[in-house]
């Protein structure tokens, strides 16, 4: 693959990804649903599950009468899902597993994903996304080497699976990298799988925002004044 | 009690007020009472005041038989329901609909564009549930049809029965056809309710159209419609209004009895910094301006009364009315006058001091008394400064006692013929009261033009007393603001004003005297809105803060402060709880408002102590981490209390080496403080259990954080305080030990940070603290094997270089958490109100020099409005004083040092090169002395235009097309950086439509954009902007831990 070609496949990704985003984990998560049951693995189900149920879309934040103020999260943008190329074919799929949990994290939390062609299953996970509705600038197969996915900047994370060997140069080819510091998000142990399975590894593809808002800026505060009055005796 | 000046100060007893020589005593004597009462205890001041309005059971019968005479008759007349009152009963407030209807009427008379305007009808026609409410008849659709025939003149009817099921006329009036329509219906509405509320467009078409009432016995205050002055041209033009329209009723000839009219001016619209710490200008200046209105009213015979505004400018406001009073040319004239608010608890004394101010001058003067008109706004403010108590009362009835015991003090012998009192209500038992207390008949009522007919119709009839009409007159595009806020003072189910015309409403329960209602509550303060103090309620204490606009307050704290003005600290790196001088490199540390100014002298560490520290930090951390979480909290709660114990000493530090104004400082303190607080119950959320989950492969998961090791904490200068303890009470409360290093520039305040860190009681193992430059620290800070995780705030550049540092060690990967910079912009739209805007384009782009990492960088301006905009940003920036930050009067300190100057400059340089230069203020004369950067502002064509983040105040401002938007808010996500994001919309689809297209970390929506609360509005961007997780939110501090696990099949 040219670099052109992997440049115009982030192009793509970024242009769907707004609208993934916007779409809200429910209906992501509905459409990812079918490709899981197909793949039969449980991870998947595990993890969207996990994140349907304790990443609610909005949290209200208490302060000041007059201001509403809420936590929210989104995608971060475009996630490379990639791994060691030499290790993936070993050990009975344990290696799936954890490409699986990248992938389906990553697009469940409202990313778009470039999944590098490691072996014969990204293959097999990238049509089952696809027949399974997902739209096709989402979620895209490429064939590039690590250190040609490590050149482009406008990837906001990468989620990878490999080796502690591996993971050291690609971290280092990262922050060679410039743009914005992309996030590393990696499994290199495949018995536990302490990553995959941690309580804060969905919030790593997510960026949060707060809301602010003025709720008095037209002249006042009603609920205020509504208090102000209550009969409590 | 003496205060500092040697007044002697006796406590304030209300009963003493009665007391014939009370007034006799020197006004300097009675001042000192008003101030104490400011935030005094509610509950304590209440019971102090009650006795005083209590009636006896005789006064009760009498007021009770008057009230109710009054209410049976108001409701008998059938034109009592009318104009205001009539909305008033048709709405109460509490429902979304009504507020959106009140939303458009606001704001629609602005909008200069078509699109703009049908927008916002859509916006609001077509959020609201509208359809479910129809099935609950009783009130939502009622209000709506009211609404429209109330709002069109029925023009267009909302009636169910033209078109089927009622929901489809609403769909159809919202329809996009119609749009244009519904547009020009609504503009002829709001000039037939500006015909209804607003007595005239002019003071000459008011006059006229008063001469009906006046025949009835009435007579008026007018008062000019307008927003507060924020340029020296708007309050030039509020000048000559108020003087025509004291010219125009000078000449009136209408000839029947009623007295005089006289006029009302809000003293906000006659200087641009009608504020308390401008005091030598409103004294100045204001007062010139002030008197000559007050000399020419004063020459054709017109009374003037000052009205009241916000609780911080009341002081200012007395001091001003006494010089302007007492001067010779107004001394002996008898109608200049003021308006006193009942719900502020200073209201007492302040009363007792311009009744001796009259009586020593030996004339009178003219008070409205009123209940208040910014009783919301001053509790928001209050909550949010994190003030001791609130300036006002807490409950209706305790307002309205409070009007009872003024009341009651007004009408005293003592007080008679000095002060003229004008009774300002439109509760039927309020006046009753009056007039059962009155002993004489040398005072007068006042009511609101639209509102209370039926009322005051009654009572001039039956009683010999003067009743005044306050009128507003001005544009009906400035009415809605005043009608919007008589709504909301009046409009809620449980006042007065809404229950007297609600048939529904038993006359008995309108008559009840609020002394007893008061009396019976279990307690005098309202239990439902919480102090400032316990806004977070049992969750963590919130963060103290001075008001300094308030004189006693702003003593006391002033105190606190003086003894470090002189202080010479000595600071160094700080190893295992000793501080190091040995192998350090001596730096003397300056003010960068005064280079000639010595703060103190700071050991710099070497890369050798870098070692030292990462090796006490790593030996450390086995027990630091084994610290039960409670014990790790409780220090750290310990911290927050001691940071607040030594506030004196930290805003010293916070001038002096950093550069910061008086409420900047404030606002640092107080983040530190509530960073403290709030990692500490966060670390007892996270980390206190163990979570049991089953995994994926039907595994039980046992799961528990601990901390990482070593957390190296690196943190900028421009919040020297709140950034630095920040990261480091997170990484602590984590239960990992820490080395910080606080940029160079600030070392002083970290030091003493630390020394109080380990006075809370944190080990001197846990936290290691290296001073010096990050060139030389930075790299044997972040190359080490050793460190677990990391924790930056500063540039983008830096931010690389730390992480490729961090990449290159011989370990696993770490966690880096970044907070780097921004490119933030604002949105307007053509619905917002210019003057909101004005003020908080001013505060987010130029508050502490622009030296924020929220702050404003590129406003973007609906192009239909740019040319009212832009002025008023220009005039705004141009009242702005940039000088000694030490000084209440100055709004802009210096940046912080020569490298941050220059680049500044070099930036101002080439932009004036390449763009149009909208204003800039002017620096001190002494700033040579110092870092100063004059707040400037650009026009640029592009966000395009600029090429990295200008970390000073420095403004760029872009036109933009209404159907340009989008394209807008896609040069904003091009720039990389998504931190900060304020937008100005009466619009809540463009604000919702904005919010979720632009990627920034905090979006702020009809507000300022800076000032991120801990744990309110968490802080971080993201893309060139940082890594996350939001600082002060709730999943920081998880990330500065591990999780342990043990799993079972």
């Amino acid at each position: 693959m040219t670099t052109q070609t992997l440049q115009n496949a982030i192009l793509k990704a970024g242009s769907a990804w707004e609208a993934w985003n916007a779409l809200g984990v429910t209906k992501r998560i509905e459409k990812l649903s079918k490709a899981a049951q197909q793949l039969n693995q449980p991870i998947a189900t595990w993890l969207m599950d996990r994140i349907g149920t304790t990443m609610p879309a909005a949290v209200d934040l208490p302060g000041p009468t007059g201001e509403a103020n809420s936590l929210h999260w989104s995608g971060r943008g475009i996630i490379c899902v990639c791994a060691d190329a030499n290790q993936v074919d070993l050990d009975n799929g344990v290696y799936d597993t954890a490409i699986v949990a990248q992938l389906f994290t990553a697009l469940a939390t409202g990313n778009a994903v470039i999944l590098q062609d490691t072996h014969k299953y990204t293959h097999r996970l990238h049509s089952v996304l696809l027949s399974a509705g997902i739209p096709e600038a989402l979620v895209q197969l490429v064939s590039a080497s690590l250190h040609d996915l490590t050149q482009q900047e406008a990837f906001h994370a990468y989620a990878f699976c490999g080796t502690s060997d591996t993971l050291a140069p690609l971290n280092q080819q990262l922050a060679q990298r410039g743009g914005m510091l992309a996030q590393l998000i990696s499994e290199t142990q495949f018995e536990t799988y302490p990553t995959i399975t941690s309580l804060d590894y969905p919030w790593r593809f997510v960026t949060e925002s707060t809301l602010s808002v003025n709720t008095t800026a037209v002249g006042g505060n009603a609920t205020l004044l509504e208090l102000g009055g209550k009969n409590d005796s | 009690m003496f205060t500092a000046t040697g007044i002697k100060i006796t406590k304030f007893q209300v009963n003493d007020i009665f007391n014939a020589d009370f007034l006799d005593q020197p006004l300097s004597q009675l001042w000192q009472h008003i101030s104490p009462l400011y935030a005094v205890d509610e509950n304590h001041w209440l019971k102090e005041l009650l006795p005083l309005a209590a009636p006896d059971d005789n006064e009760r019968k009498h007021i009770t038989q008057g009230a109710t005479r009054l209410i049976e008759k108001v409701r008998a007349d059938d034109g009592a329901i009318h104009m205001i009152d009539a909305l008033l009963l048709e709405y109460s407030l509490d429902t979304r609909e009504g507020i959106l209807l009140m939303c458009l009427a606001e704001a629609l008379m602005r909008i200069p564009d078509a699109d703009t305007a049908d927008a916002l009808i859509r916006d609001k026609l077509s959020v609201a549930d509208w359809k479910a409410h129809l099935k609950n008849s009783e009130s939502l659709f009622v209000n709506a049809s009211t609404w429209g025939l109330l709002l069109t003149g029925k023009v267009v009817s909302l009636d169910e029965n033209e078109d089927g099921t009622p929901s489809n006329v609403i769909n159809r009036l919202v329809n996009k056809m119609s749009e244009p329509v519904i547009r020009k219906v609504m503009n002829q509405a709001m000039k037939i309710m500006g015909h209804q509320f607003v007595l005239g467009r002019n003071i000459k078409e008011a006059l006229k159209r008063g001469h009906a009432s006046r025949d009835k016995g009435y007579t008026y205050s007018f008062d000019m419609l307008g927003e507060a002055a924020l340029t020296r041209q708007d309050a030039d033009k509020y000048f000559n209004d108020y003087i025509q329209a004291i010219t125009a009723v000078g000449k009136d000839t209408y000839k029947g009895k009623s007295p005089r009219p006289t006029i009302s001016i809000k003293l906000s619209a006659l200087h641009p910094r009608y504020e308390v710490s401008q005091k030598d200008r409103v004294l100045g200046e204001m007062h010139d301006k002030v008197l000559e209105l007050i000399q020419h009213a004063r020459a054709v015979n017109v009374g003037v009364t000052i009205d009241a505004e916000e609780a911080d400018r009341l002081e200012l406001s007395l001091e001003l009315f006494e010089k302007l009073y007492q001067h010779e040319t107004i001394r002996g004239w008898g109608e200049f006058g003021l308006v006193i608010q009942a719900y502020s608890k200073r209201a007492l004394p302040v009363l007792v001091w311009l009744a001796a101010l009259a009586k020593q001058q030996g004339d009178r003067i003219p008070l409205r008394l009123v209940k208040g008109a910014y009783w919301d706004s001053e509790i928001k403010n209050c909550q949010q400064r994190g003030l001791s108590n609130y300036p006002v009362y807490t409950r209706k009835e305790s307002t309205d006692t409070a009007y009872l015991a003024c009341a009651r003090f007004l009408l005293s012998e003592n007080v008679r013929g000095h002060i003229y009192p004008q009774f300002a209500s439109h509760n039927a038992h309020t006046v009753a009261s009056v007039i059962s207390m009155a002993t004489h008949n040398d005072y007068e009522f006042q009511r609101l033009h639209g509102m209370g007919d039926a009322l005051y119709n009654t009572v001039i009839k039956e009683n010999n007393v003067a009743v005044r009409i306050y009128a507003p007159v001005g544009n009906h595009k400035d009415l809605l603001p005043y009608l919007v806020r008589r709504l909301l003072e009046n409009g809620a189910n449980s006042s007065f004003v809404h229950r007297l015309v609600d048939a529904r409403c038993p006359i008995s329960e309108l008559v009840n005297h609020p002394a007893d209602v008061l009396s019976s509550r279990k307690s005098l303060a309202n239990p439902y809105i919480p102090l400032p103090s316990e806004l977070f309620g049992n969750e963590r204490k919130n963060s103290f803060g001075f008001n300094i606009e308030i004189e006693g307050e702003w003593h006391d704290f002033e105190a606190l402060i003086q003894p470090f003005m002189s202080t010479t600290w000595q600071a160094g790196p700080i190893i295992n709880a000793q501080m190091i001088s040995t192998g350090t490199t001596l730096h003397a540390v300056t003010a960068p408002y005064d280079h000639s100014h010595t703060v103190g002298q700071v050991n710099y560490a070497s890369a050798q102590h870098v070692e030292q520290a990462l090796g006490v930090a790593t030996d450390a951390f086995p027990q630091w981490s084994n610290t039960p979480v409670s014990e790790r909290a409780a220090a750290l709660e310990r911290l927050a209390d001691l940071l607040e114990a030594n506030y004196g000493e930290l805003m010293a530090l916070c001038h002096r080496e950093a550069g910061k104004t008086l409420q900047d400082s404030i606002d640092e303190i107080r983040e530190a403080v509530d960073f403290c607080r709030y990692y500490a119950v966060q670390a007892r959320l996270a980390m206190s259990d163990t979570v049991t989950l089953p995994s994926f492969d039907g595994s039980t998961m046992e799961i528990q954080r601990e901390g990482r090791g070593v957390f190296v904490c690196i943190s900028p200068w421009n919040f020297p305080l709140a950034i630095f303890l920040g990261q480091v009470t997170a990484a602590l409360a984590a239960g990992n030990t820490v080395v910080a290093k606080p940029a160079e520039q600030t070392s002083i305040i970290a030091f003493r940070a630390i020394e109080l860190m380990l006075e809370a009681g944190v080990p001197g193992g846990a936290i290691q603290l290296i001073i010096g430059e990050g060139a030389t620290l930075g790299a044997p800070l972040t190359s080490d094997n050793r460190v677990a995780g990391v924790a930056f705030t500063g540039s983008t550049n830096t931010a690389r270089v730390i992480n490729r540092t961090l990449a290159n060690r011989q370990a696993e990967p770490v966690p880096f958490i970044a907070e780097t910079g921004g490119q933030n912009a604002m949105i307007i739209d053509s619905t917002c109100l210019p003057e909101q805007v004005a003020r908080d384009v001013v505060r987010s782009a130029f508050a502490s020099a622009g030296q924020r990492c929220s702050a404003l960088r590129v406003l973007f301006v609906q192009k239909d409005i740019a040319e009212r905009i832009i002025p008023m940003l220009r005039g705004a920036m141009m009242e702005q004083v940039v000088g000694n930050p030490v000084l209440h009067k100055t709004d802009i300190g210096p940046v912080i040092d020569k490298k941050a100057q220059s680049g500044l400059q070099l930036h101002i340089d080439k932009m004036k090169q390449n763009a149009t230069l909208i204003a800039q203020a002017a620096l001190p004369a002494d700033a040579e002395n110092g870092t100063f950067i004059a707040p400037t502002a650009f026009e640029i064509s592009s966000i395009d235009q600029l090429t990295e983040e200008q970390f000073g105040p420095i403004l760029h401002v872009v036109r933009y097309k209404a159907s340009e938007l989008d394209t807008i808010i896609d040069t904003i996500n091009a720039s990389g950086f998504g931190l900060t994001l304020g937008v100005h919309t009466r619009n809540e689809t463009t604000a919702n439509h904005i919010a979720a297209r632009v990627r920034a970390g905090n979006i702020y929506i009809n507000r300022d954009q800076v000032g991120a609360v801990v744990g309110v509005q968490p802080f971080g961007g993201q893309g060139l902007s940082g890594t996350g997780p939001k600082a002060g939110g709730p999943h920081y501090l998880k990330r500065f831990t591990r999780e342990i696990r043990q799993q079972q099949a």
